[in-house]
């Protein structure tokens, strides 16, 4: 493969650097975050792109549906401010959902790179800031407009200076303007380090831009991708997924079609766009599809625009997953992240060695504000992550953030930012799916108001009616719930706590992979011993019949 | 150096915060880069030359060992580019197959990839260098520090063949080569300072901390390390006191630890505190918000006794010179005139404090080879560290 150019090891070392880079810069945001959801939760991404906007590299802790749509948002932005109107320190900044990541949380900067006084590319940094104003977030809303402040691609910093005007009209939308201006400042020093470390290993090796090594990375990746698509048989593959829905079940019915080296993934059949903020723009879809595939077929390439060219995602406007302007998006993870489970599901006959079973997902998460008696206002979100799908020769992971890469936030974080306590937070025994792999355990976490005021409380929730499936007579885990003083709640709309009110979210589980009578005694054992697994459901899913003292029983 | 006061050990996953085990006391700040000599070069399935992080044990070893290992290494590679002498491997105690080593590297890597072997060589060599290197730049960007102030302390067998060149790749201008470094972390004990930290944890806006009560704290804990460095044998007068804040403007997550003046404070102090937070983290991060309250997180109080009064002899260095410390030339591989030039061989134990030399060069002793590159000078201080400059 060796070709004119760049030689091989100059291309490794080149691409570790690139990559190398995109992480220093990823520290150097969770550093100066203000956000718990960049710092605590690793909620963003860093990608560094060449002149016309691919991607060429990213950090490695970067969120899947970031790092797809960020090359997408770029080559947006470039279309209204081209490469010769930018400037060394200049920044271009905006939150549309249909240009960027598909809500307004998230805010998507352009920074240059120059070199010898020639553009060379770009950084993008994408990060979920605190607050965009607007309703507290939650799927109730009905439009874009009852979300917040839509900034529409704008000049944010022209020669290093910030524009006055912007930030003010920012820091009049947003609940907490100090940690908003903190979390934009991040992006910049963020981005001037790596804009750094890009002019020094130019120099190094007397490169004039990055085009000969990007160009090289691309066509490699993309090589390595179709080689491994051109594996798997051709074929029209079906399936669909239901999700809870807002009131009603909403479905996402996928066909992928394999056809010699490349794919395409057709979502025509699903659902049509809702009045609820569950809608996921097309950036978004396109980018958990590509992960989904590159999970499946070429893990260990690094993530790049090579990659992404055998892949295309089509799916019906005004449809969920393509829905028209001013659509309400803010929940968009609670129909996108159910994607994987709709192409592992549409792909299990044809590659059964590869899927995993769907996951405890979407990633949930609490969001509470107030103003406390001092008239001190707070408001903080933090994720909770369910149990993983098991796969052919692994049990799927507890808790564990999948298909997205969100870290819980730390109770010591949460109980710091909100007047609540954490009473329990424990892995949910028994709840993952059983089978000879089993699906991982989701949470249970119990929450108590300590606040002498009341909370407005919203949630990110899903599968609490649907659950995740198992494969190949794997069993499917376990539905998630949420209560408040023990009752029920529909967790999609907001509800307010009250000083003393108990809160308990039980997060859904993985499903399990393979019959569960093929499951290994050394691993049944092992749950008992853990504490996963109660000695009841061992005898009654496992047919196990020793005298396990060690359980810790119930 | 750099004294981190939360470290992780025994990490199950490389590089991986969170993944070890956490030590709440100050630590050397020591950087895991995960490479070495025994880490193993092969082509992916992109055709790309990787370089570790699976590693070769000691047996069966390098190819070049002659004990059965065909996977080429680092160790290969540094060999067949001169750096590592075949006749004196641990000290001429241990027999090396130059020959293995080439042919490892010519068959997995020269030939599959179309490149003379002399540049697969080179490339495992630049390879586990950018290894070691990011994870450098990695750990330095994450402290926010600038890496020309750092000096890179070179030890171990693969350590001083490897540093000139990470050294050079990192912006670093100054290398050191301990003596017996095998020995590094037990005569680092007994040369260091007594010293106490008290470290205590309180959240606060600086803003609205209680001046009289800190003040109470403050005096409490500098009788505490006065007191323990007492009892240790430390004179009063030896003692010297470091007061430290562990400080982020508010809502932010990762402190920075600055110097906060010594005495009774008052509430004019605050805005000195305030200065040399404002400044330390423009330094850092290069840009501030303006108008954000800055937060406290802890207080850290130190207390540290005389540098210890202490000779090594050390019984292979020999403690009066005289014989001439060159003790031959050899052949290596220089990158930046891609091809093999001689350069001269000095012995480690002749080397005498205050003589000074230039690079290109090799030093050998038992353990290892330091490798020097161009445009650099070497010298050894009184206590026999190796000093580069670069």
């Amino acid at each position: 493969m060796a070709r004119k150019g760049i030689d091989p090891i100059t291309l490794e070392v080149l691409w570790s650097r690139f990559i190398a880079i995109a992480e220093e810069a990823a520290r150097e945001i969770i550093r100066t975050a203000f956000s718990t959801t960049v710092r605590e939760s690793h909620n963003f991404a860093v990608v560094i792109l060449d002149p016309k906007g691919c991607a060429i590299s990213q950090a490695g802790w970067a969120l899947p549906s970031y790092v797809g749509a960020l090359p997408l948002t770029a080559k947006a932005l470039l279309k209204i401010f081209p490469g010769e109107t930018f400037g060394p320190d200049d920044l271009v900044l905006t939150n549309d959902p249909w240009l960027g990541t598909g809500h307004l949380q998230d805010l998507t900067s352009l920074q240059p790179i120059f070199f010898k006084k020639a553009l060379v590319g770009y950084i993008g940094i994408t990060s979920h800031v605190t607050d965009m104003g607007g309703k507290l977030r939650s799927p109730e809303v009905r439009d874009i407009y009852e979300e917040g402040l839509q900034l529409p691609p704008c000049k944010f910093m022209e020669n290093g200076e910030v524009n006055p005007q912007i930030i003010s009209i920012i820091r009049a939308n947003v609940r907490v303007p100090e940690q908003v201006e903190g979390d934009l400042i991040a992006h910049m020093s963020a981005g001037k380090l790596a804009v750094n470390r890009i002019q020094a290993m130019l120099e190094e090796y007397k490169l004039k831009n990055l085009d000969g090594v990007a160009t090289t990375i691309f066509q490699r990746s993309e090589n390595a991708m179709r080689e491994a698509v051109k594996k798997v048989p051709d074929g029209e593959y079906r399936f669909h997924v239901s999700t809870d829905g807002y009131d009603e079940p909403l479905i996402i019915r996928t066909e992928v079609r394999v056809r010699g080296s490349s794919i395409v993934v057709d979502y025509t059949g699903t659902s049509p766009q809702v009045d609820r903020g569950l809608n996921a723009a097309l950036n978004y879809v396109f980018a958990y599809s590509a992960y989904s595939l590159k999970c499946l077929f070429c893990p260990g390439v690094p993530n790049n625009e090579g990659g992404f060219r055998p892949i295309t995602v089509t799916a019906p406007e005004g449809s969920i997953l393509n829905p028209r302007y001013p659509a309400p998006v803010n929940g968009r993870s609670m129909v996108g992240q159910f994607i994987p489970s709709a192409i592992f599901g549409a792909l299990c006959k044809a590659v059964p060695h590869l899927v995993q079973a769907a996951s405890g997902n979407p990633t949930w998460a609490l969001n509470a504000a107030g103003v406390d008696k001092q008239g001190h206002r707070f408001a903080g979100n933090f994720f909770l992550n369910g149990g993983q799908g098991a796969s052919r020769d692994h049990d799927g992971i507890s808790c564990l953030s999948f298909p997205s890469n969100t870290s819980n936030t730390p109770i010591e974080i949460l109980e710091h930012m909100v007047p609540l306590l954490v009473e329990r937070k424990a892995i949910i025994r028994d709840s993952g799916g059983s089978g000879q792999f089993v699906g991982g355990n989701g949470q249970q976490v119990i929450v108590k108001s300590l606040s002498d005021v009341q909370l407005l409380l919203s949630f990110l929730s899903e599968r609490t009616r649907h659950p995740a499936y198992g494969l190949f007579g794997g069993k499917n885990g376990r539905v998630g719930k949420v209560t408040l003083n023990g009752r029920p709640i529909n967790p999609k709309r907001q509800w307010v706590m009250s000083p003393g009110d108990r809160l308990v979210l039980e997060v859904p589980s993985g499903g399990g992979y393979g019959e569960a009578k093929d499951r290994n005694r050394d691993a049944v054992e092992h749950d008992l011993r853990e504490g996963l697994l109660s000695l009841q459901k061992a005898r009654a899913d496992y047919n196990y019949d020793g005298d396990f003292s060690g359980a810790a029983n119930t | 150096m750099h004294i981190t006061f939360s470290f992780e050990i025994a990490r199950v996953k490389r590089l991986k915060k969170g993944s070890g085990l956490p030590i709440q006391a100050p630590c050397i700040d020591l950087i895991e880069a995960g490479a070495g000599g025994g880490s193993i070069a092969r082509i992916d399935n992109m055709g790309l030359l990787k370089v570790g992080p699976d590693s070769q044990g000691a047996y069966p070893g390098p190819p070049c060992y002659g004990l059965g290992g065909t996977e080429p290494t680092v160790t290969d590679a540094d060999l067949m580019l001169g750096y590592i002498n075949p006749d004196y491997f641990l000290g001429g105690e241990m027999e090396i197959f130059p020959d293995a080593a080439t042919e490892a590297i010519q068959t997995k890597i020269a030939e599959p990839l179309k490149i003379p072997d002399i540049q697969a060589a080179w490339g495992i060599h630049e390879l586990v260098n950018e290894t070691m290197a990011a994870a450098t730049r990695l750990q330095l960007s994450e402290r926010g520090k600038d890496p020309r102030n750092f000096t890179l302390i070179a030890t171990g067998g693969a350590g001083p063949v490897h540093a000139f060149h990470v050294a050079r790749k990192v912006g670093l201008h100054r290398i050191v080569c301990p003596p017996a470094a095998g020995l590094g972390s037990s005569l680092g004990l007994v040369t260091v300072p007594f010293k106490v930290d008290t470290v205590d944890s309180s959240i606060a806006l600086l803003a609205e901390v209680d001046l009289p009560k800190l003040n109470t704290l403050l005096n409490d804990r500098e009788k505490k390390c006065h007191d323990l460095l007492k009892a240790a044998g430390v004179r009063d007068r030896e003692i010297r006191i470091q007061r430290m804040a562990d400080i982020s403007f508010e809502g932010q997550g990762y402190p920075l630890t600055v110097q906060i003046p010594a005495g009774k404070l008052v509430s004019s102090h605050l805005e000195v505190i305030e200065k040399t937070f404002y400044d330390r983290y423009l330094e850092e991060h290069g840009r501030a918000i303006k108008d954000v309250p800055l937060q406290i997180f802890g207080w850290r109080i130190f207390g540290v006794g005389p540098t210890p009064e202490v000779k090594f002899n050390f019984s292979n260095f020999p403690s009066r010179g005289g014989k001439n410390p060159l003790k031959g030339s050899r052949r290596i591989y220089l990158p930046e005139t891609k091809g093999f030039r001689k350069v001269n061989v000095y012995d480690r134990y002749l080397l005498r404090p205050g003589q000074k030399f230039k690079g290109p060069a090799l030093i050998e002793e038992r353990e290892t080879t330091t490798v020097i590159g161009s445009r650099s000078s070497f010298s050894v201080d009184k206590t026999l560290n190796l000093i580069i400059e670069l």
